[in-house]
């Protein structure tokens, strides 16, 4: 037995060795690496060369994963490839791809992406860490935004992974990269709710409990500083930011609520955007082009979403409720390419996660076991994370739309639950 | 000087003390009743006192007993208003969910109207395609193909419009002019045209369709929406006196609608 198990480890570590001392197999005619949206390519990772080895190749291994566009064709790493690349094993092993990482003598992190077919090389990057420390929350950005470009030269979509998820518990703001990892509460003191991204993931709104009622609040992650965006009290709360992040928009009100459009960074005052005559109308979504927002509005008697033109004109029931049905339905998320809005609505004794297409207004439940709610976009359009009671309390699980594949995000103590996901990290 | 002026008081002095030892009895007895008159009298004064404290004391009551009949009384209007204030908005959230349902049925009944004319034509033989004025049309629709009806050309534009197709939506809305001008659906569908051009960045074209409808189609509920629009873009471009003025039009001209709530907002932030 433990013969066997030597002899395979043995192999496995040999296999990259041998797949270098192998590339003897002439160039025919060339075919590329052709990427089919419902397949998914397999991808080999090789050892990464420097004191990071296997961090590196473990992170990109689990990002691609993640993205769900890819199938990482190749568990264990063994030592880096020497030499030329045998292209042909590598296609026996199922690989379209495969992607060769090493850390420089600059600080930075070099990858190379071969294409199987072609045998050649597809694309190569260079991903400076300036400076950042290993394994700090800076260092792994890097890594996830090299693992972002490796999923984008492959199917040419950008991976999500360079992302982070702002979410409550405890009623408090927290903070967790896309894979789960560097989790980090936000210091924001006081209760807060329902976090928002700016389009440029540099500042984030919430809605923060105080005396006088909810107040939203605006913080610039960068230097730490926050700022106070309503001046009256009562219930100030679901703010989320215009594409352009040059509106904020938020639900207030005191008998009833309506929708309120504002600069994030002070100026005019608050412009009515709703006129819901006492109903509760709250937690907007601008669509993509920053024309339209999805709203949740209590105008036929319970809770609905809506959309309207931004100007506050041509207001519209999105989800129309079967007659004499009285359902709930909440926390519209309008996805980033403008084809779908995300909503939870009550189904029978439980919540779920909708998505209404907006071209012919079809509805599809993406979620059926136990109580998931508050969807929230990937900017790749196709994940969404939410809340969901699947695994006994409140945690937050990230949905794959196209396969159904969930994953959870969030563990430990205290309902994990409002999540917001992040645009990608242009910066460390 | 002194000494004969103090002679002269302590003669008349010694001779009143005198006369105080030497009062008769009668005099005693008239001080007596005097003494017992006052003592009288201040026992009537006292119970006047203790009847007029009697009569406050009641008074007090009496007005305690007001107040509460009035606290009563005013805590019954309250929740008389209350009551009225709550069946009040309850019957304004219910002619809202009554509102919202016939919007609903309107579109349903339109949806149902678009399938009939589809079905129509499926039967009809093929209508040529004509403007009023006689020039071909650009057709949203297939040559030779049924001429569709303006319900079913109405919901095309409005899918085309909701997947981008901007061109293919403003083909059938025109369309729709063309064929069918006297119809409902004509201010509509001059509306959604200006929207096709706003959708595709062409703010120009979508201004000029837009004051087309308010002119053209004054008394429809899409001509207020349409002046607004304009305002809305104007302000965008910073164009603010052209824009309060196109929002004062649409309060002056239709305060009753939403529209006008919006201009109230907006006009108020312009100011």
């Amino acid at each position: 037995m433990r013969f066997r198990f030597a002899s395979a480890l043995a192999v496995l570590c040999l296999f990259p060795l041998r797949l270098a001392g192998q590339d003897t197999i002439p160039t025919g005619v060339r075919v590329g690496l052709t990427y089919d949206p419902s397949t998914r390519p397999g991808v080999f990772i090789t050892a990464v060369a420097g004191d990071l080895v296997d961090s590196v190749r473990a992170m990109i291994a689990r990002n691609l994963d993640f993205g769900d566009r890819l199938t990482v064709v190749n568990a264990e790493a063994g030592p880096p490839p020497a030499g030329r690349f045998n292209y042909e094993l590598y296609g026996k092993l199922g690989a379209s791809a495969v992607v060769q990482a090493a850390m420089t003598r600059q600080g930075s992190l070099h990858v190379a992406v071969h294409d199987v077919a072609a045998k050649r090389v597809l694309n190569v990057g260079d991903f400076a860490f300036n400076g950042a420390a290993d394994f700090s929350p800076a260092w792994r950005m890097v890594v996830h935004r090299a693992s972002d470009e490796v999923e984008r030269w492959i199917t040419s979509i950008r991976g999500v992974a360079a992302t982070r998820i702002l979410f409550v518990r405890d009623q408090r703001l927290w903070i967790v990269d896309s894979d789960g990892a560097n989790l980090t509460p936000l210091g924001v003191g006081g209760i807060a709710l329902s976090p928002a991204w700016h389009p440029t993931g540099r500042y984030v709104a919430y809605a923060q409990m105080a005396d006088d009622g909810t107040h939203i609040v605006v913080r610039d992650l960068t230097t730490g500083q926050s700022r106070r965006l309503t001046d009256l009290g009562g219930s100030n709360i679901t703010p989320t930011f215009s594409p352009d992040g040059s509106t904020l928009v938020y639900s207030a009100g005191d008998d009833g609520t309506d929708l309120y459009a504002v600069s994030p960074f002070g100026g005019d005052a608050p412009r009515r955007v709703t006129f819901g005559r006492g109903t509760p109308t709250s937690s907007p979504s601008f669509s993509p082009d920053g024309r339209k927002i999805a709203y949740i509005s209590g105008r036929p008697g319970h809770p609905e979403v809506y959309i309207t033109d931004a100007d506050g004109t041509n207001a519209e029931l999105l989800t129309e409720a079967p007659s004499g049905d009285q359902p709930y339905r909440a926390n519209p998320d309008w996805s980033p390419d403008g084809r779908a809005v995300a909503f939870t609505s009550q189904e029978g004794p439980n919540l779920q996660v909708m998505v209404i297409n907006m071209r012919d207004r079809r509805i599809r439940q993406l979620t059926g076991d136990a109580r998931n709610e508050d969807p929230s976009w990937a900017p790749d359009g196709r994940h969404v994370v939410f809340t969901s009671t699947r695994s006994g309390a409140k945690q937050l699980w990230v949905l794959d739309t196209e396969s159904g594949r969930t994953r959870q995000l969030t563990r430990g103590a205290g309902a994990a639950r409002m999540a917001a996901w992040s645009p990608r990290m242009e910066q460390p | 000087m002194s000494r004969r002026f103090v002679r002269v008081l302590i003669a008349p002095a010694v001779a009143l003390a005198a006369g105080a030892c030497f009062a008769t009895r009668g005099d005693v007895r008239t001080l007596q009743n005097d003494i017992a008159t006052l003592q009288a009298a201040a026992i009537r004064a006292a119970r006047a006192d203790t009847q007029q404290a009697v009569q406050l004391r009641q008074i007090y009551q009496t007005l305690g007993a007001v107040s509460d009949s009035l606290r009563l009384a005013t805590s019954t209007l309250q929740r008389f208003q209350g009551d009225v204030s709550m069946s009040m908005h309850g019957v304004e959230q219910q002619l809202l969910s009554i509102q919202e349902l016939t919007g609903q049925s309107r579109k349903q009944v339109d949806a149902l109207r678009a399938q009939i004319e589809a079905r129509a034509a499926e039967q009809a033989p093929a209508a040529p395609l004509v403007t009023p004025t006689g020039a071909a049309a650009p057709s949203a629709t297939a040559p030779g193909a049924p001429s569709p009806g303006p319900y079913q050309l109405m919901e095309l534009g409005r899918q085309q419009l909701a997947r981008g197709a901007t061109s293919a939506a403003r083909a059938a809305f025109s369309d729709l002019l063309a064929q069918y001008p006297s119809s409902d659906l004509a201010p509509e569908a001059q509306y959604w045209i200006a929207e096709t051009y706003a959708s595709a960045g062409s703010a120009v074209e979508a201004d000029s369709v837009f004051a087309l409808v308010a002119d053209r189609y004054p008394s429809s509920e899409r001509a207020p929406v349409a002046i607004y629009k304009r305002a809305v873009a104007l302000k965008v471009a910073g164009q603010t006196r052209q824009a309060r003025s196109l929002l004062q039009q649409v309060l002056d001209k239709y305060p009753k609608s939403e529209a006008a709530t919006l201009a109230a907002a907006l006009l108020r932030d312009l100011k």
